[in-house]
């Protein structure tokens, strides 16, 4: 035996090509050589795997972790164990000779390190490649492409360029250029290792005697195979030709097509290239043409974002996150949300709150026991409210203001590359490179200076807000993020439970949590049931801020009835909540009852969540969020008509 | 969404924020897995992870900080011809 050669067959979701093209490789001249043939699927759907494992056992299978070709192509490699290694398209028949015709030139002189076979269509006739070589502008074509083969290529040549349908590489070649570059994913990385090939002296020739049919694109779209062949052009220039990639930006597909975001993105990840793999003469050389170049493409607001940007992608900075909520100063579950995601982030981003009211970072932990240590605060005063005097920031009081009041938070939107509008305020446009807007549920119509639309993610809590997100504004969320629930007191059964109704709700100034019908509702069951009266409790606990008249309301009625197992608990802390609900037997939420849209006022209903996760059972109204909410197969739980 | 957003460089601080979100939150709630009969909630039909390319890693060869007061300075520059 002459030794081993692999053959590595990158695929992706091509079951219909492998059986042709495996059989053909069974039937080549192996000119006593033995053959390795690995095949890395690409998280294929199409059963491919399974196929081939059955019907080509001498077939190694190698599972990609994701979607890549160039990421594939290393890991076949590292994988392979021959002198020789061959890269073949899965959409390929090869001819008998097709190794032979490869060996025979490799044989012939040891710095030739890497054959390219003569690729034709599939209709045997007309030529794909028989090399790649460079047209003008950095943009490449294969030879000979849509020749008839009429035998004009029938000597073999040295080329600058080879093409990965099929080609083989001595091993030697390959220890010694290293990996395909995985950040082309596919197209040009064969260009890109020509180039290194002959860097470092092997040279790159064109066997004619091995020949291979292919289907050309049977694979990829030519939307795809454009799109990553602009890309990787500008990745290349930036890669190896830097002073040449600001001049490229106007001969550049995207550029011709108008598609500007395209533009916009590769041209940051071909700086990115760029900075890996040049010394910092160069970089601020081409930094300062692209200077002049980039606002006049992109416009000047978009050229500063474009390098504010580089400082993020090349690492020089952390990510900016500015937290907008008008109603940080008083705690809520949207508070908690946004504030439990800053939490997490803290430390890897540099986050600051936008607050419209006077309030401290300390205050959320001892609301909630949330550590925003990390992340700062700014608190800007909207002059219109200020005016107006409202503890509240209701975006529902601007109607007929010439100016959008909330400009002053678009303007503040500008100093951060992600702007998240976390308590659903409409008509915030945002300003900063990337926006999210979370919508826990869209209570407002459409209204004057709506902006959600100009957000890039719509995020929504659980589907309940998307299907509204969607029937209200016409609006499809990008994704849901679910609240994390952390309420759990320690205990896991009924044991230790105490005969203790339990309501967790804000004290809403318009009543809307129903406070005051429970203790009404609580009342009656007292009068009804001596056991009630005698030995249950009903706690009322919840946020009040400031001068609240709804809490003053219910605390008169309480005082006047003198209800002695009826108590109120305004403003605990994070611990003492927990331990209500640690001790509490049921929980009580009757947000929703009596109104005609429970959906308006209850979209999600956490404190029912938390309450189910220590064991109470919930009393809830059947409408709104928590209808979702108790579908999700909990037990224990009980819906209340809203008639009754 | 996320391997569309991977894809490109403007999205991918996006990306590497919501995968980190993500996933951070998800072992958040999972703390509660092993508690008998809690009920835990898990997000359906969210998108596979399969799909998301992770960010090679990233090294500069050249002075950052050279290059980051030279990014600035370019800014500065822009918006005192966009004010001119």
């Amino acid at each position: 035996m002459k030794g081993l050669i692999s053959v590595i067959v990158v695929n992706y979701n091509a079951l219909k090509y492998l059986t042709p093209c495996f059989s053909s490789l069974r039937e080549i001249e192996k000119d006593d050589y033995s053959l390795e043939i690995i095949m890395v699927d690409n998280l294929s759907q199409d059963g491919s795997v399974h196929e081939i494992r059955d019907n080509f056992p001498e077939i190694k299978v190698i599972e990609n972790t994701v979607n890549s070709y160039t990421k594939a192509i290393n890991v076949g490699i590292r994988a392979s164990t021959g002198a020789y290694v061959g890269l073949l398209n899965p959409d390929t028949v090869v001819e008998k000779n097709w190794l032979k015709g490869i060996i025979d030139i490799m044989n012939g002189y040891d710095r030739i390190g890497v054959v390219q076979s003569k690729i034709l269509f599939s209709d045997k006739k007309t030529i794909n490649s028989v090399g790649v070589e460079e047209v003008e502008d950095f943009y490449f074509r294969d030879i000979g492409f849509d020749e008839k083969d009429v035998r004009q290529y029938e000597k073999p040549m040295e080329i600058n360029f080879f093409s990965g349908a099929s080609v083989f590489f001595r091993r030697d070649c390959l220890v010694d250029v290293g990996n395909f570059d995985e950040d082309f994913v596919m197209y040009m990385e064969d260009v890109d290792y020509s180039i290194r090939c002959r860097d470092k002296g092997w040279r790159i020739f064109y066997a004619p005697e091995s020949i291979v049919y292919h289907k050309y694109h049977a694979l990829t779209s030519s939307e795809l195979c454009e799109y990553y062949c602009s890309r990787n052009r500008m990745l290349l220039l930036g890669k190896r030709f830097p002073f040449q990639l600001p001049g490229s930006i106007k001969t550049s597909y995207f550029y011709l097509k108008n598609d500007m975001s395209n533009l916009y993105r590769s041209l940051i990840q071909a700086v990115k290239k760029m900075a890996e793999h040049q010394p910092t003469e160069i970089i601020v050389k081409v930094l300062d043409d692209l200077k002049d170049i980039v606002p006049k493409i992109f416009g000047s607001q978009k050229a500063v974002y474009f390098f504010s940007q580089l400082e993020v992608v090349l690492v020089l900075r952390k990510i900016k996150i500015g937290i907008y909520d008008q109603a940080f100063h008083f705690a809520g579950g949207g508070q908690r949300y946004a504030a439990t995601l800053a939490e997490l982030l803290q430390d890897d981003y540099d986050i600051t709150f936008i607050a419209n009211k006077d309030v401290t970072l300390e205050q959320y932990k001892a609301w909630f026991d949330i550590d925003l240590s990390n992340c700062k605060l700014k608190i800007i005063k909207i002059p219109f409210f200020e005016k107006a005097g409202c503890y509240h920031i209701n975006e529902g009081m601007v109607i007929n203001e010439e100016t959008n009041p909330f400009d002053i938070i678009s303007q503040e939107s500008l100093n951060y590359d992600i702007f998240i509008n976390a308590n659903m305020l409409t008509k915030v446009k945002p300003l900063s490179v990337l926006a999210i807007f979370i919508c826990h549920f869209p209570d407002r119509e459409k209204e004057r200076f709506f902006s959600v639309d100009k957000y890039d993610y719509l995020l929504t809590n659980g589907n309940y807000g998307s299907f509204w997100v969607k029937k209200r504004w016409g609006l499809n969320p990008t994704l849901r993020l679910y609240p994390s629930v952390d309420m759990y007191h320690g205990r896991n059964s009924f044991d230790g439970k105490s005969k203790i109704i339990l309501s967790v709700a804000r004290f809403e100034e318009s009543g809307s949590k129903k406070q005051f019908e429970m203790i009404r509702a609580f009342r009656k069951l007292s009068k009804r049931d001596k056991r009630v009266k005698q030995e249950w409790r009903f706690i009322i606990a919840g946020g009040s801020a400031g001068d609240n008249s709804y809490f003053n309301k219910v605390k008169r009625e309480i005082n006047e009835i003198e209800a002695t197992n009826i108590e109120l608990m305004p403003n605990l802390t994070n611990s003492e909540i927990l331990k209500l609900y640690g001790e509490a037997s049921i929980f009580w939420h009757a947000c929703g009852l009596g109104e005609k849209d429970a959906h308006l006022v209850e979209h999600f209903g956490m404190t029912t969540v938390e309450a189910m996760q220590n064991y109470c059972v919930p009393i809830v109204i059947n409408g709104g969020g928590k209808e979702k909410l108790l579908s999700m197969k909990s037990a224990d739980s009980c819906l209340v008509q809203k008639k009754s | 969404m996320l391997q569309k957003a991977a894809l490109t460089i403007s999205r991918e601080s996006f990306s590497v924020f919501y995968y980190k979100a993500k996933r951070r939150l998800k072992s958040y709630l999972w703390r509660f897995k092993n508690v008998p009969h809690a009920p835990v909630t898990s997000p359906s039909g969210t998108e596979s992870l399969k799909t998301y390319v992770r960010l090679n890693d990233f090294e500069m060869k050249a002075d950052r900080e050279v290059i980051r007061k030279k990014l600035r300075a370019i800014n500065e520059e822009i918006e005192k011809k966009r004010g001119a």
